[in-house]
Parts: C-alpha cells; sequence; structure tokens
C-alpha cells in the first residue's frame, strides 16, 4: 500500500452505493476466473498429451521439436498480449480509471512470462537440433526484442512506484512498445534474410497431423494465458479496493 | 497551424540559443563520440575496419551513446531552470512543445553526428568522402526517430531518482529494431551500392518516424496532465 | 544428452517457468486478502470508538 496509492483513492471518492454493486462485481469476475482455469486445465492436458504422444516424430531433429507445439503458441500469444496492453493504455490514457492500468499490467506480466518461456524453450532446442543455444533467427530475435521492451516497462513500474506519474508514464511507454511490434517484426524478418542462420522458423508445410496438433495448442495456450491474464487482473482490482479502503479507514481513525 | 509553427519556432530559438551560449551538451556530445572512436580504434587493434561488416555497426554505437548524452543534457538544463514547468504554465499547445524539444534535440544530434563522420573516417581510415549525401540522408532518418522516442522517454526517466540508467534502458528496446535499419543502409552506402538497394529499410525508418512522431505529439499533452 | 533429454528439460523449464508465476500470483492473493481482513478490522474500530 503506497501512500500515493491511497491520496489517489481519497481524491477519487464515490457514492456510498460502491458496496453493494462491488459485491456483485467481485462475485462475477471470481466466477468467471473460476471458468477459466477449470478450462485451461484440461485443455493444456489434452495439449501435452497431443504434443507429445499424439504427434508423429520429426525426422531430423528428433523429439526435442515436439516442444514446437508449445514454442509456437507461447511465441504468437505474446504478441498478442501487447495488443491489450496497447488498448488499454489508451483506455487510461483516456479515461484515467486505475482498472485500466491494472488490465495493462496483467497484459505485460503474461507477455513477459510468454516470451520468458520461449527463449527458454528456443535455446534448448537449438542447441539439440542445431548445436548451438543461441540462433538470431527471426522469432527468437523478435521475441528477445519483445522481452526486453516487456522487462523496461515492469522495470519502469517498479522503480517509479512511489511516484504518483507512474501509471500514466507507465501507458505511454506501453503505448509506444505495442506500436514498435510491427516494427520488431518486419525489421528482425528482412535482417534475418539478409543474414541467414539456423532456422528454428518454419516455413511451408506441415505435416497436417502436425498442423492440427499446433492449432490445438495455439487454443490452449490462449485461454492459458487469459486465465492467467485475468487472476492477475482480478488481484489487481482487488489491490486497488484495497488502496480505497486503505483511504477510507485512514480518515475514519484520524476523527 | 501558423501560430502553432511560431510556436515552436520561438521555442527551438530559445533552446539553441541557450545551447548556444554554454555550448556544454553539444560539445560533450562531440567529445564524448570521439573517445568512443578512439576506444573503438584500440579495442580493435587498430587495424583496418571493414566498411561493410564493422564500420557502420562501430557508427551508430557511437551515435547511440551521444544520443543518449545529448538527451540527458537537455532535460538536466531543463530541470535546472524548471523551465518545463514553465512551459506548462505558458498557453502554449503541449504538441507544439515536443515537437520543438525534438527539433532541438535532433539539431544537436545530427551536428555531433556530422562532426563524429570525419574523425571517425580519420582515425578508422574508413572512406567516407564518396557517400557524404546517403549518410547525410540516412543520419537524418534515423536521428529523427531517436530524437522523437528519445524526448517522450527522456521526460519520463526525469521523473525518477535512476533517470541516468533508466533512459537508456527504456531507449535501447525500441531503438534497436530501427538501428538495425540504420547500421545497414550505412554498410551499403559506405561499400558505395545505391540505397535503392536498401528501399526496404528506408520505408522502415520513414514509417518509423512518422509512427513516433504522431504518437508523441499525442501522447505528449496525454502524460502531462497534471 | 539425447534427443528426449533436450525435450525433457524444455519442457521441465516451462513448467517452472509458469509455477514459478503462479506461486507470486498467490502469494498476491493471500497478502491481499490480509489486507483487506485487517483493514475491516481497522474500519470496525474506528467505526466503535
Amino acid at each position: 500500500m503506497t501512500r500515493n496509492d491511497a491520496a489517489a483513492a481519497r481524491s477519487m471518492r464515490v457514492n456510498e452505493d460502491r458496496p453493494a454493486r462491488a459485491s456483485s462485481n467481485w462475485g462475477r469476475a471470481l466466477l468467471i476466473s473460476k471458468i477459466f482455469d477449470f478450462t485451461a486445465i484440461p485443455l493444456i492436458l489434452a495439449g501435452l498429451y497431443l504434443a507429445f504422444l499424439y504427434a508423429p516424430r520429426e525426422s531430423t531433429m528428433g523429439d526435442v521439436q515436439r516442444i514446437f507445439y508449445f514454442h509456437v503458441p507461447f511465441a504468437l500469444n505474446s504478441f498478442l498480449a501487447f495488443g491489450v496492453v496497447l488498448v488499454a493504455s489508451i483506455g487510461f490514457l483516456l479515461r484515467g480509471k486505475r482498472s485500466w492500468d491494472e488490465t495493462a499490467l496483467a497484459a505485460v506480466e503474461v507477455g513477459f512470462l510468454y516470451c520468458t518461456l520461449v527463449l527458454l524453450t528456443g535455446p534448448v532446442w537449438a542447441r539439440s537440433a542445431w548445436g548451438v543455444w543461441w540462433t538470431w533467427d527471426a522469432r527468437l530475435t523478435s521475441t528477445l526484442i519483445l522481452w526486453l521492451i516487456f522487462a523496461s516497462y515492469l522495470f519502469l513500474r517498479t522503480y517509479m512506484a512511489d511516484d504518483p506519474r507512474m501509471r500514466r508514464y507507465a501507458a505511454v511507454l506501453g503505448i509506444l512498445g505495442a506500436l514498435e511490434v510491427p516494427i520488431v517484426y518486419y525489421s528482425v524478418q528482412w535482417f534475418s534474410t539478409q543474414h541467414p542462420t539456423t532456422f528454428i522458423t518454419e516455413r511451408g508445410k506441415l505435416d497436417p497431423q502436425m498442423a492440427m496438433v499446433l492449432r490445438f495448442t495455439l487454443i490452449a495456450v490462449l485461454i492459458l494465458g487469459i486465465a492467467l491474464f485475468w487472476k492477475r487482473r482480478l488481484i489487481g482490482r482487488l489491490e486497488e479496493a484495497r488502496d480505497r479502503l486503505l483511504a477510507d479507514v485512514e480518515e475514519r481513525e484520524l476523527r | 497551424m501558423k501560430g502553432y509553427l511560431a510556436a515552436i519556432a520561438a521555442l527551438v530559438e530559445k533552446d539553441l540559443r541557450l545551447e548556444w551560449r554554454s555550448r556544454e551538451a553539444i560539445t560533450s556530445m562531440i567529445f564524448f563520440s570521439l573517445l568512443v572512436v578512439v576506444i573503438f580504434g584500440f579495442a580493435f587493434q587498430t587495424r583496418k575496419i571493414d566498411p561493410t561488416t564493422e564500420a557502420p555497426g562501430l557508427l551508430w554505437i557511437a551515435f547511440t551513446f551521444s544520443g543518449v548524452l545529448g538527451l540527458h543534457r537537455m532535460l538536466a538544463l531543463e530541470r535546472e531552470n524548471g523551465s518545463l514547468q514553465a512551459l506548462l504554465l505558458a498557453p502554449v499547445d503541449r504538441g507544439a512543445i515536443f515537437l520543438a524539444k525534438v527539433t532541438t534535440v535532433l539539431g544537436l544530434i545530427l551536428l555531433a553526428e556530422w562532426i563524429t563522420i570525419p574523425i571517425f573516417s580519420i582515425l578508422l581510415r574508413v572512406s567516407v568522402l564518396p557517400c557524404l549525401l546517403p549518410l547525410a540522408l540516412i543520419t537524418c532518418a534515423g536521428s529523427l526517430g531517436f530524437a522523437a522516442v528519445g524526448v517522450l522517454l527522456a521526460t519520463i526517466a526525469s521523473g525518477s531518482r535512476l533517470r541516468e540508467v533508466l533512459l537508456p534502458l527504456l531507449l535501447y528496446p525500441l531503438w534497436v529494431p530501427v538501428l538495425v535499419g540504420c547500421v545497414e543502409l550505412t554498410g551499403l552506402a559506405l561499400s558505395g551500392r545505391p540505397l535503392k538497394e536498401g528501399s526496404d529499410w528506408l520505408v522502415l525508418l520513414a514509417v518509423y518516424d512518422v509512427i513516433f512522431m504522431t504518437a508523441g505529439t499525442l501522447l505528449f499533452d496525454l502524460m502531462l496532465e497534471e | 544428452m539425447t534427443s528426449l533429454h533436450y525435450l525433457t528439460l524444455a519442457y521441465a523449464l516451462v513448467w517452472l517457468g509458469l509455477g514459478i508465476y503462479m506461486i507470486q500470483l498467490n502469494r498476491r492473493i493471500q497478502r491481499v486478502h490480509g489486507d483487506l481482513v485487517e483493514l475491516r478490522e481497522r474500519m470496525e474500530r474506528a467505526g466503535r470508538s
């Protein structure tokens, strides 16, 4: 609980029917969270089965290739996270309600997590299949840059935590980072065609069975991401409520 | 519209006149670039630098570091004089303030870069005379994007105690994809090839500049709401 | 290390990453919950006095 958040909550005093409305909001949010959790778990388990047992074994790289069925969805979904960050950051700058900011932060955290997972699985795969830990191929490189952008956002929020301007500045950074995504995509694409390296990025035909598994895991990873995002956002809103309550309590105690 | 441009011109003139009096930002940027080039010379054991593969990267590293220095100086000066607060009270469009700052910083950065290029050429024995015009174009296009994003991020970072660390930390991830383009284009230029071969990169730079100049003009206002 | 070993390593890293994050989320939930309970008590005490 920072002093500035409590002060901000105090200045945003709302009317008294807030408690009644609020608890039904929480109830609904918690229910939605549970629904996402319970959908995500079986989807992920099914995805694991498909990826590690059902999918055909790749001839040249062997079993390690199976990580592809999660490696690619993590990468694609981190791009999606940026989309959410863009909308939420713009929403925060235009509307000013803290819930937009909490949405942006939740999306950044999940995007950062997914980027980290891509950067952990990629090198392991590369080492097994091509003998090197890192290859400047398009997907790994662009994920690295996105990871750095997410990390800089989190760094800013951590090191300006006590500043009341922090949320607005973070929103600006979020917008800049999101606008950067197509630039990163094309830039890295052209760069890797001019400096060809070992290709993790597959181009062209995929065995139809493999394609089906990939489509499935893409959805599974997406639902997992939404579940994590929703939970994280719920935590953010709870913290916002706590800050408001803190402001109320401090005021009462002073009387 | 005319008033808008006049406001920008006035602000730029004020800042440049202030800078001209002390010349501390531009001299420190130039000296810093010179030192970076010297360090490269020694780090590469003074052997011949390949103009296509090595020189462009080194040149843009020097530009990046001195550019960040320029941004720091510009904002430090403002903080010392409290002039940002004063400007915000004046009836000037915030977008105009942004554009004025970008213009000022861009001017300083380009000047430092164009002075660095001959120093680089002499010390590291890379020929630049045949490609001065393409180099000028590349530095303008690249540095404009750098300045636009840099002014936004420098304003954000200036609020923190860790501003010296925070600015590069926020800037470099957003700068890297464009840096790649600048380096590729500079490689083309230094090896005597026509810039048309890198037209993709030129388009990327142009798009980057447009996106971030527009975003900056709009966001600067929203960012500084008091 | 065979291909399968590398696969297991990659898979383990994914679970490690997800696990760390979910533990962090849980810790945060516990903390907010604790804060809210404490604040409600303080509110009641302040209301009464």
